[in-house]
């Protein structure tokens, strides 16, 4: 065998995109800062988010702007 | 990792009772089709999974574990039908498996400790340990965005596109709601210009407007439109009579306006009606585009709320992450369908935004003809209303109403009622018999009208800006997490591709050294691409042959294994996986499971002889470890070639005086025996391409070959001066020749007539006779003490002995 990793800790790949993705999000002006707040406090809990959790996230705006 | 030590199968699938000891080494089953040997590796599948997936896959339709797992004898019994392994793991403990069909779900594991239900826990998350050829080909042959999905799936990586699809679904429905607030803030625009009677919307124009009439009532005007100004404020006295506030010249227009959208002037084809038109009329000429787009609602719907491991509405439980892949597939099939849709939908747009300033208008025409008393004429009116909203929410699902969206899409006032004409020219009659009002009540009412425009566009305008700006977090959100996810499979994807064209290259070193490979995940798709002899990169299934398209499939299963799996990818079970290579490619293969995967146990199927024999010559398997079957029946399951068996089963034709019978398996046995020994003493035989031997060319060329072997055994004695040595050989030479005169197989190339062919006409005693023969005969080919067959050693090269298993029969063939 080579000395690659394994990826049988897959969500370590999944932590490592979610960790980029919320850093990319976070210096993007498009992304409010409480719609990436609500991002962060749910992808501290679990690491799959739906369509509608989205949707709530986003709708976090309009609350605090 | 687990590896599989012992194996007893009992009434389960083509198998009645079968037990195998193969010490946690590899094992090879060869046997001609329906011989049962797919049914081994579903029995190991089953243990360690409580799955089969060959009977839960694709296509396998009402196809079930539970009624088609057990023996078909015993299909009313799943609880005979179970499989019991012995497994070992790699610290060394040692434990059993059981699981029956009855209650797959819960096996029996001894001992029950922390370390074995682990041990099983982890395989249950890696089920891909069991492969058949069709699921490897899909690696290869499936469509990019169906490709992402398996391969995900096998790296346990579906969370990630879970979470891509999730952004991208919220993305399209902020998308869809910021384009509705738009709609509706272009509405409340024209209704406020049309008001105002200006030609666009400044701050300068309506203050122009809303000063000119507040100067007429003597209020003070705006130097500028402020968000809480009410361009109202200060109007005071109201008149009495509900008549006079209403604008006669506005409404009046109004009525005109109506009678010209019933009467089709008002509505003019533009590029996106006739866009819209030509869609419709390809749903109309094909009913499966329009049946497939009539459930994309469906699957797009579904997708949103398949969220949890069971159905919202019955809690049966699902396997979520297959649900999910199943429903992208139709949406993804879909995507010609929603073209079509998407330009109807924008064809219907330009006509909704008229629909429903027009249903506005009808509105407060109604309230118009019910302050003059025409109440009737009020109620049609109001009807037209609802008429509109109705159409209005139909067409949102346009598919289903394809006669009104053309007839909206060229002329939506012919939707209208008839009667709704004659209503409006009676309110217009009325309308004109009312006194022009002064300019004071006038500029009052346009105030108060301007207010409630004003109002609503503002409202539109938040709306639309806050869509707008969710929209664009959404699409943000959707960009940043599919470029993350995009880089990091890249790097994952980069160690797969490299892995998978170095043992392409390694397979293929005859003709392909220079080969290479792109794995590009792209919008939740995976690309992939291969060289071909250096004339760039294209499709595996472009130009490849079906053989080396099955060698790729197996090389990306090893590559994504040894990513997934590391050094855990330690049982692998392949059902006959290479049955396009050719046999110089798959010697290729083995020399990649010994260098590549030397701690991994394969378990293979095939029903090549050749292949079977590459595995024992290449050591990939020992020869104790390969299992072959010679035939299959409903009743008995799965016959091996085995020794004893086989000669019961002739006595028992003799016994009966069937001598054709018996003499036909005493042939078939004699023709696999010598073909094995051929192959273990490396006898020499004319080659054929393609070649079948019979009985009468391969006996003689064991016996040659063997007479040979002790020829050379006695000059390397004798070289040695070890005379009891040749003494030995001697006597082994010496009864081998008598013995084989007994058969009368020298005779068969003398002449013809002296044939195995002719022993159906021998009485039953006289057949008895040629069965002692023969059974004499090859009792001098195997040790009297372990009873395997002796074989040449190396079983390629240089000769140096002729042995047996257990080292008791051991003849030295170098001279010194």
């Amino acid at each position: 065998m080579s000395n690659q990793e394994s990826t049988s800790d897959e969500s370590a790949l999944l932590r490592d995109i979610l960790t980029d993705f919320l850093e990319r999000a976070s210096k993007d002006a498009a992304v409010p800062t409480h719609v990436l707040e609500a991002l962060q406090k749910h992808f501290s809990a679990k690491k799959s988010i739906s369509a509608p959790e989205v949707k709530a996230t986003l709708a976090t705006q309009e609350e605090v702007s | 990792m687990i590896k599989v030590q012992t194996l007893h199968i009992e009434h389960f699938r083509g198998i009645r009772n079968l037990r195998l000891s193969v010490d946690g080494e590899n094992l090879a089953v060869r046997g001609p089709n329906g011989s049962g040997k797919s049914g081994i590796v579903d029995a190991i599948e089953f243990a360690l999974t409580g799955n089969i997936t060959r009977l839960t896959g694709t296509g396998s339709g009402a196809v079930s574990i539970r009624t088609h797992a057990p023996h078909v004898d015993c299909k009313d019994n799943p609880e005979k039908a179970k499989v019991t392994l012995g497994l070992t793991l790699p610290s060394g403990t040692k434990f059993t498996l059981e699981r029956n069909v009855a209650s797959p779900s819960r096996p029996t594991v001894d001992p029950d400790s922390d370390e074995t239900r682990a041990a099983l826990k982890y395989i249950l998350t890696h089920p891909e340990f069991s492969l058949s050829r069709r699921e490897i080909l899909k690696f290869v042959l499936t469509e990019a965005g169906k490709r992402a999905k398996e391969i995900q799936a096998l790296l346990k990586l579906e969370a990630i596109d879970k979470n891509r699809a999730a952004f991208q679904t919220a993305s399209n429905a902020a998308t869809r709601d910021a384009s509705s607030a738009e709609n509706v803030l272009t509405t409340a625009r024209t209704n406020l210009i049309s008001h105002l009677k200006i030609s666009e919307l400044t701050q300068e124009t309506v203050l122009s407007a809303v000063n000119d009439r507040r100067t007429v009532l003597g209020l003070k005007t705006y130097g500028e439109l402020t968000a809480d100004i009410k361009v109202s404020d200060g109007i005071t006295s109201e008149s009495s009579d509900p008549k006079k506030k209403i604008p006669r010249t506005d409404a009046i227009a109004k009525a005109d306006r109506i009678l010209a959208f019933v009467e089709g002037t008002l509505t003019k084809e533009t590029p996106q009606t006739k866009s819209a038109l030509d869609a419709v009329s390809r749903l109309e000429s094909q009913p499966d585009l329009l049946s497939s787009l009539s459930r994309q609602t469906l699957f797009e719907t579904g997708v949103e709320l398949v969220i949890d491991s069971a159905c919202p509405l019955c809690d049966d439980e699902w396997d979520q992450n297959k649900l999910l892949a199943h429903l992208r597939a139709k949406i993804e099939k879909n995507k010609s369908a929603v073209s079509v849709k998407t330009a109807i939908n924008t064809g219907l747009e330009t006509r909704m935004t008229l629909i429903r300033t027009i249903g506005h208008e009808l509105e407060q025409l109604s309230k118009y003809a019910t302050t003059l008393g025409l109440d009737s004429d009020a109620k049609t009116i109001l009807e037209g209303q609802s008429t509109l909203q109705e159409i209005e929410k139909n067409l949102n699902q346009s598919i289903d109403y394809l006669e009104k969206t053309k007839t909206a899409l060229r002329n939506p006032g012919t939707l209208l009622p008839d009667v709704l004409a004659v209503a409006i020219q009676n309110l217009k009659t009325e309308l004109s018999t009312l006194p022009d009002l002064s300019s004071a009540e006038a500029a009052k009412q346009f105030l108060t009208i301007a207010d409630e425009r004003l109002e609503s566009y503002r409202k539109a305008k938040s709306d639309y800006e806050m869509h707008k700006k969710r929209a664009a977090a959404a699409a943000a959100l959707l960009k940043h997490f599919t470029e993350s996810s995009e880089q990091k499979l890249s790097t994952l994807y980069d160690d797969v591709e490299s892995d998978f064209a170095k043992f392409y290259r390694d397979l293929n070193n005859d003709d392909e050294g220079g080969f290479s490979a792109r794995l590009e995940p792209q919008e939740g798709a995976l690309n992939f691409e291969v060289d071909f002899h250096g004339r760039g990169k294209f499709p595996p299934n472009a130009y490849h042959s079906e053989g080396h398209q099955d060698g790729m499939g197996l090389c990306l299963y090893f590559a994504l294994s040894k990513k997934l799996l590391g050094a855990s990818f330690s049982l692998c079970l392949l059902d006959d996986v290479l049955m396009s290579v050719d046999a110089g490619h798959r010697r290729e293969v083995c020399k990649l499971l010994r260098a590549e995967f030397p701690k991994t146990q394969f378990i293979l199927t095939t029903h090549d002889e050749v292949w079977s024999k590459q595995l024992t010559l290449e050591g990939i398997v020992k020869g104790k470890n390969l299992l072959q079957f010679r035939k299959w029946t409903v009743d008995d399951g799965p016959a091996a070639w085995d020794f004893g068996e086989v000669w019961n089963e002739i006595e028992t034709d003799l016994s009966g005086n069937d001598v054709s019978a018996a003499s036909q398996g005493l042939r078939r046995y004699m023709e696999f025996l010598m073909s094995e020994l051929a192959f273990k003493l490396r006898a020499v035989i004319e080659a054929r391409p393609g070649a079948t031997y019979d009985l009468g060319e391969l006996m003689p060329a064991v016996a040659a070959r063997y007479k040979d072997l002790l020829r050379r055994a006695k000059a390397a004695a004798n070289s040695w001066n070890q005379q009891d040595v040749v003494t030995s050989v001697a006597a082994l030479d010496d009864r081998f020749g008598r013995k084989y005169s007994a058969t009368n197989a020298e005779q068969w190339a003398v002449n013809a007539a002296v044939h195995y062919n002719e022993w159906a006409n021998l009485s039953p005693t006289d057949f008895r006779d040629v069965l002692k023969c023969f059974r004499e005969l090859i009792d001098e080919l195997k040790c009297t003490a372990c009873e395997g067959w002796f074989y040449a050693s190396p079983l390629k090269g240089a000769l140096d002995t002729v042995k047996c298993d257990c080292g008791q029969t051991s003849l030295n063939l170098k001279t010194r």
